[in-house]
Protein backbone atom coordinates (compact mmCIF):
# COMPACT_ATOMS: atom_id res chain seq x y z
CA UNK A 1 0.00 0.00 0.00
CA UNK A 2 1.54 3.31 -1.09
CA UNK A 3 0.59 6.36 0.92
CA UNK A 4 1.12 9.70 -0.77
CA UNK A 5 1.53 12.70 1.55
CA UNK A 6 1.52 16.31 0.44
CA UNK A 7 1.77 19.75 2.00
CA UNK A 8 3.18 20.76 5.37
CA UNK A 9 3.48 18.30 8.25
CA UNK A 10 3.81 20.26 11.50
CA UNK A 11 2.03 20.50 14.86
CA UNK A 12 -1.16 21.54 13.09
CA UNK A 13 -1.29 18.87 10.42
CA UNK A 14 0.69 15.96 11.91
CA UNK A 15 -2.36 14.62 13.78
CA UNK A 16 -4.17 14.25 10.47
CA UNK A 17 -1.33 12.16 9.05
CA UNK A 18 -1.19 10.12 12.23
CA UNK A 19 -4.92 9.43 12.06
CA UNK A 20 -4.66 8.36 8.42
CA UNK A 21 -1.79 5.97 9.12
CA UNK A 22 -3.61 4.57 12.16
CA UNK A 23 -6.71 4.07 10.06
CA UNK A 24 -4.80 2.18 7.39
CA UNK A 25 -3.13 -0.03 9.97
CA UNK A 26 -6.49 -0.67 11.57
CA UNK A 27 -7.88 -1.80 8.25
CA UNK A 28 -5.16 -4.41 7.93
CA UNK A 29 -2.57 -2.65 5.77
CA UNK A 30 0.52 -3.89 7.56
CA UNK A 31 3.06 -2.96 4.90
CA UNK A 32 3.10 0.73 4.09
CA UNK A 33 5.23 2.65 1.65
CA UNK A 34 5.29 6.41 2.02
CA UNK A 35 5.70 8.69 -0.96
CA UNK A 36 6.72 12.00 0.60
CA UNK A 37 7.88 13.82 -2.52
CA UNK A 38 5.07 16.35 -2.31
CA UNK A 39 5.72 17.19 1.34
CA UNK A 40 6.72 20.87 1.36
CA UNK A 41 7.78 20.99 4.97
CA UNK A 42 8.13 18.51 7.82
CA UNK A 43 9.44 19.18 11.31
CA UNK A 44 9.80 17.20 14.54
CA UNK A 45 6.03 16.84 14.85
CA UNK A 46 6.10 15.03 11.53
CA UNK A 47 9.12 12.98 12.51
CA UNK A 48 7.25 11.92 15.62
CA UNK A 49 4.32 10.68 13.56
CA UNK A 50 6.63 8.77 11.22
CA UNK A 51 8.47 7.17 14.13
CA UNK A 52 5.23 6.26 15.84
CA UNK A 53 3.91 4.66 12.69
CA UNK A 54 7.17 2.77 12.17
CA UNK A 55 7.09 1.44 15.72
CA UNK A 56 3.47 0.34 15.43
CA UNK A 57 4.14 -1.36 12.10
CA UNK A 58 7.05 -3.33 13.56
CA UNK A 59 5.08 -4.31 16.66
CA UNK A 60 2.33 -5.62 14.38
CA UNK A 61 4.82 -7.65 12.38
CA UNK A 62 4.49 -5.36 9.40
CA UNK A 63 6.71 -2.74 7.82
CA UNK A 64 6.86 0.92 6.97
CA UNK A 65 9.34 2.51 4.67
CA UNK A 66 9.79 5.75 2.81
CA UNK A 67 9.68 4.98 -0.90
CA UNK A 68 10.54 8.51 -2.00
CA UNK A 69 11.06 11.93 -0.51
CA UNK A 70 12.48 15.34 -1.39
CA UNK A 71 16.02 16.51 -0.73
CA UNK A 72 15.29 18.61 2.32
CA UNK A 73 13.41 15.87 4.14
CA UNK A 74 16.13 13.45 3.12
CA UNK A 75 18.73 15.74 4.70
CA UNK A 76 16.69 15.99 7.90
CA UNK A 77 16.40 12.22 8.13
CA UNK A 78 20.13 11.91 7.50
CA UNK A 79 20.83 14.44 10.24
CA UNK A 80 18.73 12.38 12.64
CA UNK A 81 20.35 9.10 11.52
CA UNK A 82 16.93 7.79 10.52
CA UNK A 83 17.56 6.93 6.88
CA UNK A 84 18.21 3.25 7.49
CA UNK A 85 15.22 2.95 9.82
CA UNK A 86 12.91 4.09 7.03
CA UNK A 87 14.48 1.98 4.33
CA UNK A 88 16.58 4.72 2.77
CA UNK A 89 20.22 3.91 2.31
CA UNK A 90 23.00 6.36 3.16
CA UNK A 91 23.96 6.95 -0.43
CA UNK A 92 20.89 8.94 -1.38
CA UNK A 93 18.85 6.12 -2.83
CA UNK A 94 15.76 4.35 -1.41
CA UNK B 1 24.60 59.70 3.94
CA UNK B 2 27.60 59.31 1.64
CA UNK B 3 27.39 58.71 -2.09
CA UNK B 4 26.15 55.40 -3.34
CA UNK B 5 27.53 53.04 -5.95
CA UNK B 6 25.49 52.11 -8.97
CA UNK B 7 24.17 48.83 -7.62
CA UNK B 8 23.30 49.91 -4.10
CA UNK B 9 19.96 51.43 -3.20
CA UNK B 10 19.99 54.21 -0.60
CA UNK B 11 19.22 52.80 2.80
CA UNK B 12 15.84 53.65 4.20
CA UNK B 13 14.53 55.34 1.08
CA UNK B 14 10.78 54.97 0.80
CA UNK B 15 9.19 54.07 -2.49
CA UNK B 16 8.27 51.14 -4.67
CA UNK B 17 11.78 49.89 -5.48
CA UNK B 18 12.54 46.74 -3.50
CA UNK B 19 15.70 47.23 -1.52
CA UNK B 20 17.82 45.08 0.67
CA UNK B 21 19.69 45.97 3.80
CA UNK B 22 23.01 47.58 2.84
CA UNK B 23 26.24 48.29 4.65
CA UNK B 24 25.66 48.54 8.38
CA UNK B 25 21.92 48.90 8.06
CA UNK B 26 19.76 46.79 10.33
CA UNK B 27 16.08 46.34 9.59
CA UNK B 28 13.55 44.77 11.89
CA UNK B 29 10.32 43.07 10.87
CA UNK B 30 8.05 41.55 13.46
CA UNK B 31 5.05 39.28 13.46
CA UNK B 32 2.72 38.27 16.26
CA UNK B 33 0.68 35.12 15.92
CA UNK B 34 -2.10 33.73 18.08
CA UNK B 35 -0.71 30.76 20.02
CA UNK B 36 -2.43 28.28 17.70
CA UNK B 37 -0.72 25.62 15.66
CA UNK B 38 -2.52 26.76 12.51
CA UNK B 39 -0.25 29.81 12.49
CA UNK B 40 3.04 27.91 12.45
CA UNK B 41 2.95 27.99 8.65
CA UNK B 42 2.41 31.76 8.74
CA UNK B 43 5.46 32.18 10.99
CA UNK B 44 7.62 30.03 8.71
CA UNK B 45 6.59 31.89 5.58
CA UNK B 46 7.08 35.22 7.32
CA UNK B 47 10.66 34.36 8.26
CA UNK B 48 11.39 33.04 4.76
CA UNK B 49 10.08 36.25 3.24
CA UNK B 50 12.10 38.37 5.68
CA UNK B 51 15.25 36.38 4.92
CA UNK B 52 14.72 36.97 1.20
CA UNK B 53 14.77 40.72 1.86
CA UNK B 54 18.20 40.55 3.45
CA UNK B 55 21.20 41.78 1.48
CA UNK B 56 22.88 38.38 1.32
CA UNK B 57 20.64 35.37 0.85
CA UNK B 58 20.89 32.19 2.88
CA UNK B 59 20.48 29.66 0.11
CA UNK B 60 17.69 27.09 -0.11
CA UNK B 61 19.05 24.46 2.28
CA UNK B 62 19.95 26.89 5.05
CA UNK B 63 16.70 28.77 4.60
CA UNK B 64 14.90 25.48 5.16
CA UNK B 65 17.01 24.90 8.27
CA UNK B 66 15.99 28.33 9.57
CA UNK B 67 12.34 27.59 8.90
CA UNK B 68 12.69 24.30 10.74
CA UNK B 69 14.23 26.06 13.73
CA UNK B 70 11.46 28.67 13.74
CA UNK B 71 8.81 25.95 13.48
CA UNK B 72 10.34 24.08 16.39
CA UNK B 73 10.66 27.19 18.55
CA UNK B 74 7.08 28.24 17.85
CA UNK B 75 5.82 24.71 18.46
CA UNK B 76 7.53 24.70 21.86
CA UNK B 77 6.13 28.15 22.64
CA UNK B 78 2.58 27.11 21.76
CA UNK B 79 2.83 23.91 23.80
CA UNK B 80 4.45 25.63 26.79
CA UNK B 81 1.84 28.37 26.92
CA UNK B 82 -1.01 25.88 26.46
CA UNK B 83 0.30 23.81 29.36
CA UNK B 84 0.17 26.92 31.55
CA UNK B 85 -3.16 28.21 30.30
CA UNK B 86 -1.53 31.28 28.74
CA UNK B 87 -3.16 32.68 25.62
CA UNK B 88 -0.83 35.56 24.75
CA UNK B 89 0.37 36.09 21.21
CA UNK B 90 3.77 34.71 20.27
CA UNK B 91 6.19 37.22 18.77
CA UNK B 92 8.58 36.43 15.94
CA UNK B 93 11.07 39.22 15.41
CA UNK B 94 13.47 39.17 12.45
CA UNK B 95 16.50 41.46 12.50
CA UNK B 96 18.07 41.70 9.07
CA UNK B 97 21.72 42.61 9.08
CA UNK B 98 23.49 42.20 5.76
CA UNK B 99 25.80 39.54 7.09
CA UNK B 100 23.22 37.70 9.18
CA UNK B 101 19.59 37.24 9.98
CA UNK B 102 18.51 37.00 13.60
CA UNK B 103 15.17 35.61 14.64
CA UNK B 104 13.81 35.89 18.17
CA UNK B 105 10.74 33.90 19.19
CA UNK B 106 9.18 35.17 22.40
CA UNK B 107 6.44 33.64 24.52
CA UNK B 108 4.96 34.21 27.97
CA UNK B 109 5.55 30.68 29.29
CA UNK B 110 8.20 30.89 31.94
CA UNK B 111 10.30 28.35 33.71
CA UNK B 112 11.86 26.51 30.76
CA UNK B 113 15.30 25.07 31.42
CA UNK B 114 17.01 24.35 28.09
CA UNK B 115 19.87 22.56 29.82
CA UNK B 116 17.52 20.08 31.41
CA UNK B 117 16.41 18.63 28.07
CA UNK B 118 17.48 15.04 27.49
CA UNK B 119 19.51 14.37 24.38
CA UNK B 120 18.60 11.90 21.66
CA UNK B 121 19.54 8.27 22.26
CA UNK B 122 22.29 6.99 19.98
CA UNK B 123 21.24 5.92 16.47
CA UNK B 124 21.76 2.24 17.20
CA UNK B 125 19.93 2.43 20.53
CA UNK B 126 16.51 0.76 20.24
CA UNK B 127 15.09 3.55 22.37
CA UNK B 128 15.80 5.90 19.48
CA UNK B 129 12.53 4.89 17.87
CA UNK B 130 10.64 5.75 21.04
CA UNK B 131 12.01 9.26 21.12
CA UNK B 132 9.17 11.25 19.65
CA UNK B 133 9.45 14.26 21.89
CA UNK B 134 12.22 16.73 22.68
CA UNK B 135 13.58 16.57 19.16
CA UNK B 136 12.79 20.21 18.57
CA UNK B 137 15.49 21.62 20.81
CA UNK B 138 18.10 19.26 19.40
CA UNK B 139 17.21 20.30 15.88
CA UNK B 140 17.40 23.98 16.73
CA UNK B 141 20.91 23.50 18.10
CA UNK B 142 22.18 21.61 15.08
CA UNK B 143 20.50 23.58 12.32
CA UNK B 144 21.41 27.11 13.36
CA UNK B 145 24.69 29.00 13.56
CA UNK B 146 23.94 30.46 16.94
CA UNK B 147 21.22 29.61 19.46
CA UNK B 148 20.49 31.29 22.74
CA UNK B 149 17.53 30.52 24.98
CA UNK B 150 16.67 32.78 27.87
CA UNK B 151 13.85 31.87 30.18
CA UNK B 152 12.46 33.51 33.29
CA UNK B 153 9.13 33.30 35.09
CA UNK B 154 7.83 35.92 32.66
CA UNK B 155 8.51 33.98 29.50
CA UNK B 156 11.04 32.49 27.17
CA UNK B 157 13.05 34.05 24.34
CA UNK B 158 14.65 31.84 21.72
CA UNK B 159 17.29 33.71 19.74
CA UNK B 160 18.56 32.24 16.48
CA UNK B 161 21.31 33.62 14.25
CA UNK B 162 22.07 32.47 10.71
CA UNK B 163 25.09 33.93 8.97
CA UNK B 164 24.68 34.82 5.33
CA UNK B 165 26.79 33.26 2.60
CA UNK B 166 27.66 30.01 4.41
CA UNK B 167 27.37 26.45 3.10
CA UNK B 168 24.70 24.21 4.58
CA UNK B 169 25.70 21.79 7.34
Amino acid sequence: MVVRVSGDVDLATAPRLRASLLDLAGRGHRHLELDLRLVDFLDSSGIGVLLGALRRARLAGGSLRIAACGDELRQLLSLLDLEAAFGLDGAGRP
Amino acid sequence: MTGRTGDEAPDGAPGGVPERTTGDAQHVVELEIPPRNAYLAVARRFVAAAAAANRVELGAARLNNLQLAVSEACTNAINAQAARGIDDAIAIRCTLRGEAIEVTISDRAGGFDPDAEVGLPAPDDPRRLDFEHGLGLQLMKVLTDQLEIRSSELGTNVHVVMWSGRAAC
